[in-house]
Parts: structure tokens; sequence; C-alpha cells
């Protein structure tokens, strides 16, 4: 099983939009997948037309029992394809994560008994560098960052380098993106290729600004079920197939 | 967990929303409706082996296994009925192992509607799914089937669902796999007895058994005679010949327990029943033959094979319909009721062994039967004639033949031990003697004015053939030694002395 977490310091940059097409494509590649939206305000849960629960404090109860997280697990529209819908206590997991202690793992452990039952699970990280960001870090195998190829996104990446620095994590594990790129733009181009040629495993595809994209929200579906032969659509199956061997080595 | 059921009326999408709770709603996403045919060779070899063969629209081939998913598939072109004239693939390579030489035909046909149907909730999404079935036989009248999914975490919705639906009648039924579905359609399976069940007793007198035993084996070989007339495949003409042959062997392994009259009677009746269909198998082996002859030659001495199998072929066709012509003809029909009046007409009790006890005359024979084998096996040297030993073969024949006839007798694990043990030898022998039959064929194709190329194939074939025999030959001393060696000889004994006395007894 392999965990792999959509995450970006910055808000608005397509984390979700990724996460739920990703989700969609390794589905159909017959790996068994998991999409766990750990993001309170649930929009990853929202594209699949998946409620929350009523529970209160499933937050801490997640943490602490598998049994717990499989008893959430709902079942997408889609083959080989499952959902753990977000849930408004999850915004206190940093809460949760001090009281239980200052284990970083606490996350893989509860992951850990989802083994055998999927190939893939897939996180759909909420924008913050905190305690829950630690444990996601230790929890992924791979952490895929979509950067805006513009100056302000730059920051925010080496923010997140210095971060794993700091922590002394992996930094091979980060794996980034272009998304949102817009090749009009000669900003986007500049910083695209500068940023190409300083950080080496950006990945050759990159996913292109598009009405597509936003248009999820309004048809709550991933793309290829109803903007099926649109750049948008191949460039995030392009995407998948670029990140499936890496998975696979991870 | 998943629901399976069969309704008691026709059941449509529209009566299944009826009975839905009012938050969800039911869409049809998908609905097929195909005519399936399914085909299996004459006894049904594929369906038991746990696999389905489905032909949909009278076109591509599909087949199926346990998991309820085609494995393999192939569209054949028309009148195909054996792997080999399937394309190259995945097809052809199971079902060589499934069928191997037998034919696959269409057995039974059935028209299936299946819908896929999804059950939302208000926000759209799948809560549950039903597959829903119509059944339309060839013949009888329609049905209609459904499996209910519950998708994970919505076990609340599926429950509140399947409440709603038990106001529609039905009972419920296993998992609806193609093979279920094709069960409620009303398939029934008729194989046919290839190992006849003669309810033998023990203790039952020798004559009325042995003739009941006759009469079984007759029905047996006549069920292969209209699949021998089609030449639907050549297992139809083996099967027919080995029933017919193990009612001879019984006949004359038991021959004192009838009046000499019956005897002479049935023995020239089977005898002209048994002969009738030989040239037709020896050319079918020949045929089916036919790549491992390719391989024995040398390339330069192929280029003959071709017109050869050409002219077998044309032999074959000529034999088939001399045979056919036979059974076809009023004379058969006449012949096979002589036999069966002679067979059904009361015991006579003319000898002294018509009354013996079943198990204890089998026994005696059996033993008899083995030792015969044994004496005669050890005394084979390198001078010995080709005849004795193909005497040597027969007797083993008749042992085996009278271990499967009276199997039922005795306790299943030590029969099939020793039919084993008889297996090794038999093999043997039965090459030696193949080979030979083989090669005394060959020359009289040969002869006359036969094309350069031709004879030269014949004539390589001959001499491998000549070669192999001589192999097969030098081994017998070594399987007989096995046959007779203490062990096996103490396993027979055992099987046929022992309990021989204990029936005495009781």
């Amino acid at each position: 099983m392999k965990i792999l977490a959509c995450y970006s310091i910055k808000g608005g940059v397509g984390k979700t939009a990724t996460a739920v097409n990703l989700a969609y494509w390794a589905a159909r590649s017959n790996y068994r997948t998991l999409l766990l939206d750990l993001d309170s305000q649930g929009a990853s849960s929202f594209y699949f037309r998946i409620k929350a629960p009523a529970k209160k404090n499933l937050g801490k109860r997640f943490l602490q029992a598998y049994g717990q997280l499989a008893s959430q697990i709902k079942e997408s529209d889609f083959p080989h394809l499952d959902v753990i819908p977000a849930h408004l206590s999850f915004r206190n997991f940093d809460i949760l994560l001090e009281d239980l202690g200052k284990r970083k793992n606490r996350l893989r452990q509860a992951l850990k008994g989802l083994k055998k039952e999927y190939d893939l699970i897939i996180l759909d990280c909420p924008p913050t560098i905190s305690r829950l960001a630690e444990n996601i870090f230790n929890a992924a195998d791979i952490v895929l960052v979509p950067v805006i190829p513009t100056t302000l996104s730059e920051r925010t990446f080496e923010q997140l380098l210095q971060f794993f620095k700091q922590q002394d994590l992996s930094r091979s594990k980060l794996v980034p993106f272009f998304t949102m790129a817009d090749a009009r733009k000669q900003l986007h181009r500049e910083t695209a290729i500068a940023m190409r040629k300083r950080y080496k495993n950006f990945l050759q595809h990159a996913i292109p600004q598009s009405t597509d994209v936003e248009k999820m929200g309004k048809y709550r579906t991933p793309i290829d079920l109803f903007a099926r032969n649109t750049q948008a659509n191949r460039a995030y199956y392009a995407l998948w197939r670029e990140l499936e061997p890496q998975l696979k080595k991870a | 967990m998943r629901t399976d059921w069969r309704f008691n009326r026709q059941i449509t999408p529209a009566d299944l929303a009826a009975c839905l709770p009012p938050d969800l709603f039911l869409e049809v996403s998908v609905s097929t409706e195909q005519t399936l045919n399914i085909c299996d060779s004459f006894t049904w070899l594929i369906w038991q082996a746990g696999y389905l063969l489905v032909q949909i629209e009278g076109g591509e081939l599909q087949l199926w296994h346990e998991r309820d998913q085609p494995v393999a598939r192939s569209t054949p072109g028309k009148g195909v009925r054996f792997w080999w004239q399937l394309p190259t693939g995945e097809l052809a390579e199971k079902l060589k192992k499934l069928i191997d030489m037998r034919a696959f035909l269409p057995k039974f046909g059935l028209r299936l509607t299946t819908s896929l149907l999804n059950l939302r909730n208000p926000d759209e999404k799948i809560v549950s799914r039903i597959r829903l079935f119509r059944i339309a036989p060839l013949a009888g009248s329609a049905l209609s089937l459904a499996t209910f999914l519950p998708l994970r975490g919505y076990t609340e919705d599926y429950q509140g669902c399947m409440a709603g639906f038990a106001a529609l009648e039905s009972e419920t039924v296993p998992p609806l796999t193609l093979r279920q579905l094709v069960i409620e359609a009303g398939l029934k399976m008729e194989t046919p007895s290839s190992k006849a069940e003669f309810q033998l007793q023990s203790l039952e007198l020798a004559e009325p058994a042995i003739l009941r035993m006759a009469q079984l084996l007759l029905q047996t070989a006549r069920q292969y005679e209209p699949g021998l007339v089609a030449d639907i495949d050549t297992e139809f003409v083996h099967q027919y010949r080995v029933n017919i042959r193990k009612t001879r062997s019984l006949i004359s392994l038991f021959r004192k327990t009838l009046s000499p009259r019956r005897y002479q009677q049935l023995k020239a009746e089977l005898k002209t029943l048994g002969s009738r269909t030989n040239q037709l198998r020896d050319l079918d082996v020949f045929l089916l033959e036919k790549d491992i002859y390719h391989q024995m030659l040398p390339p330069h001495l192929r280029p003959g094979l071709g017109p050869v199998f050409c002219r077998i072929s044309r032999r074959r066709a000529a034999a088939l319909k001399q045979v056919v012509s036979a059974l076809e003809h009023p004379d058969y029909e006449a012949q096979i009721e002589q036999i069966r009046l002679e067979l059904e007409g009361d015991a006579e009790f003319v000898t002294r062994q018509a009354s013996t006890p079943l198990k204890q005359l089998v026994c005696h024979k059996g033993l008899r039967l083995y030792r015969k084998i044994c004496r005669a096996g050890q005394a084979i040297t390198d001078e010995t004639p080709d005849a004795e030993i193909h005497s040597l073969r027969i007797s083993a024949k008749k042992l085996r033949y009278l271990l499967e006839l009276f199997g039922e007798l005795f306790p299943k694990p030590k029969v099939k031990e020793l039919i084993s043990h008889l297996k090794k030898i038999q093999d043997n022998l039965g090459r030696f003697n193949d080979y030979a039959v083989q090669a005394k064929f060959l020359l009289e194709l040969g002869h006359g004015r036969v094309a350069a190329a031709q004879s030269a194939s014949l004539n390589g074939i001959s001499a491998v053939l000549y070669h192999q025999q001589q192999e097969e030959r030098d081994q017998v001393f070594a399987r007989i030694a096995a046959f007779s060696s203490p062990q096996v000889s103490e396993k027979f004994e055992e099987l046929l002395t022992m309990e021989s006395k204990e029936d005495t007894e009781a």
C-alpha cells in the first residue's frame, strides 16, 4: 500500500481537484484506492457527493483506532474507489495531536490498518503547516505539491523545503508539479523554466488553467465524466501515468 | 451483503421504483438484451469442470469461469466445433485442455436482458445497485430475477430499499452468476452415464447380474449412436466401441454363467457389432496423430505426408459412410433387438457358475487372470513371438475391464491403486501393439502405384515405428517384473482372496 499526499501551504492551488482526479484515474487503473479527505471544508467529499457523518468528535476517535477509520469508509460511484469524507471536527486535528502526545507517526499508524484493503491511499490535505502536516509528511510515500508558476508560489515552495530540512524529513518525498499554468503569461513561462532548472524532480506534465477544473463543482464528478476530450482531463491522466511508476518505486 | 431474488412474476424497473423510500430514486444506467447459446461437449465436460462456454448473438464465443468473468474469448467462423478450428489463442488453448478432441455444440439457448440500475439519494450519490435480469428461455416462459448490491457505508439506505422491495413476492436464490442464471432458465444436464452404475450386490447370483450389466452397457453404447451418425467428433465412435468391447469382454469372461446356446449367440452378434467400426476407429487414430507423424520425420521426408493424409481422410469418409448406412439400416435395429431379447431373457441357471455368488466369482476370475498375466509375462524372452505379447495385452485388458466393471463391489481406493499398476503395463503393451498395427497399415498404403514422395514418407514412418516398437518390447520385461513383484502381487491377492473368503463365510 502506498500513501500519496496532495499538499500545499497555500490554498486555492488545485489540491482537491488533483486529489479527486488522480484518485479516479488510479481506480480506473485497478488500484484499490481510498481518498481520505483531511480538509475540514470537505471539498473532495463534495465532489464525490459524499456527506460527512453526523457523529461528534470523529477526529479524535479517528486517530485512536483503526476500526473507527474503517467504519467511516464510503463506496464512491466508481469501482475500486472509496472515500472517507471530511468531518468538521477535523479542523481540530492539531489540538488533538497535541493531546495525544508528540508522536509524529500517529496518522501512519492509523492508516497501516487499511493495508490489506487498499493499494493506494490519497490524502487531500488542508493548507496548514502544523503538527498535522508533520504527521502527513511522515505517513506519505510521496508528497505531491501543486505549484502555480508565480513568484509567490515559488516562495511558499521554498518555505516547504525549508521546513523539511529543519524537521530532517526526506526531501526526495516532495514531488512538485505546475498547476493552473497559463502558457500565454510570460511570468508563468519564465517562472516555470527557472524552477524546473532549480528543482530537478518537477513532474513533466502540468495542469493548465481551465474552466473545466472549476466546473467540477457544478457537476460534482471527476472531469473525465463531463469533459472527456478536454486538455485538462488529458493533463490529469498524463499526470497519473507519470506518477504511477514513481509510486511503485517509493 | 448482496441479496439475490427470483420474483414470482415479471418485474420491470418501474415496479422496483414504486417500492422505493421517498428520498431515493432509481435510474437505469445500462440495459442489454442478448441471445446466449450455452455450448458444451456431448457429456458436458466444460460445465462439469466449472466453466461455461457461451456464444453471444451467434457470434463471439466466451469461456466463463466461477468468478463470473469471461477468461477467454474468440469469434469463430461458421460451423466451427473443435478447438483447433478456432483462431490461435487463449480460448483454443483452454478448450484443448477441457475437451480435447471432442466437439462443442450448442446445448441450451436463452434470451437474457440485463438492466443495471442505480439507486441515488437526493445528492445524486449512488447508494445501492441492482442488476435486474429477465430470462426468456427459447422454450418456456420468461422470468425476472435480481441481484441487490449494497455500497459500503450506505447500509441504512440499502436496508430501507430492501424493506420496500419485500412487497414484491420473491424467493431467495443462490448468487446470480451467469451459471446460476442458466440453471434458473431451466438448463437440465442430461449426462450420458459414461460409466454405468450397476448396483451390484456381493451375494447376488452371477447369471442374472451378468445379463443385467450387459444390457446396461449396450444401452450406454447406444447413447453414442446419434453423435456417431452425425459425426460430431471421434469420441462418439470411440465410446460406442469401448462400451461394446466391455460387453464382449464381460460375456467372454463369464461365459460359464450362461447356457452355451446363449453365449454363442451373444458372442457372434456382439462380434459383428464391434468389428463394424474397426476400420473407422483405426483411421481416426491416424488422423488424430497427424502432428506426431509429422514430427517423426526429418523435413526432407515430410512433403509426401500431405497426400498420404488426404488419402486417409478420403478412406475415413468412406468408412464413416459405410458405418452410418449400416447403423441406419433396418437390419441394425433388428440385430440390436436380437441381442436385447437375448439379454432380457430370464436367467436359465443351467451351469454351476450361473448361481454362484457374484463377488466370489469375480474374485476367482480376477485372481486367475492376474496369475495368468504374471506367468505369461515372466515366460517372455527375446525370442518370444510378437503374437504372444499381443495375447498378454488382451489378458491385461480383460483384467482392467473386470476391475472397472465390478469396482463397486470393492473398496474404491484399493481398486484404483490396482488399476494404476495395471495401467503402466497396459500403456506399454498398448503402444507395442499400436506401432505394429500402424506399421502394417502404412505398409498397405505403400502398395501399388504410389508417388515417390509419399513412398519416402511412408517408409520413413515405418522405420521410426519399427524402432519404437523394439523399444517398447525392451520395456516389457521391466514392466512385467514390476507388475508381478511381491508388493503388487500381495495387493491383488489381498483384494481378491481375503474378500472372497469373507463373503463365502457371510
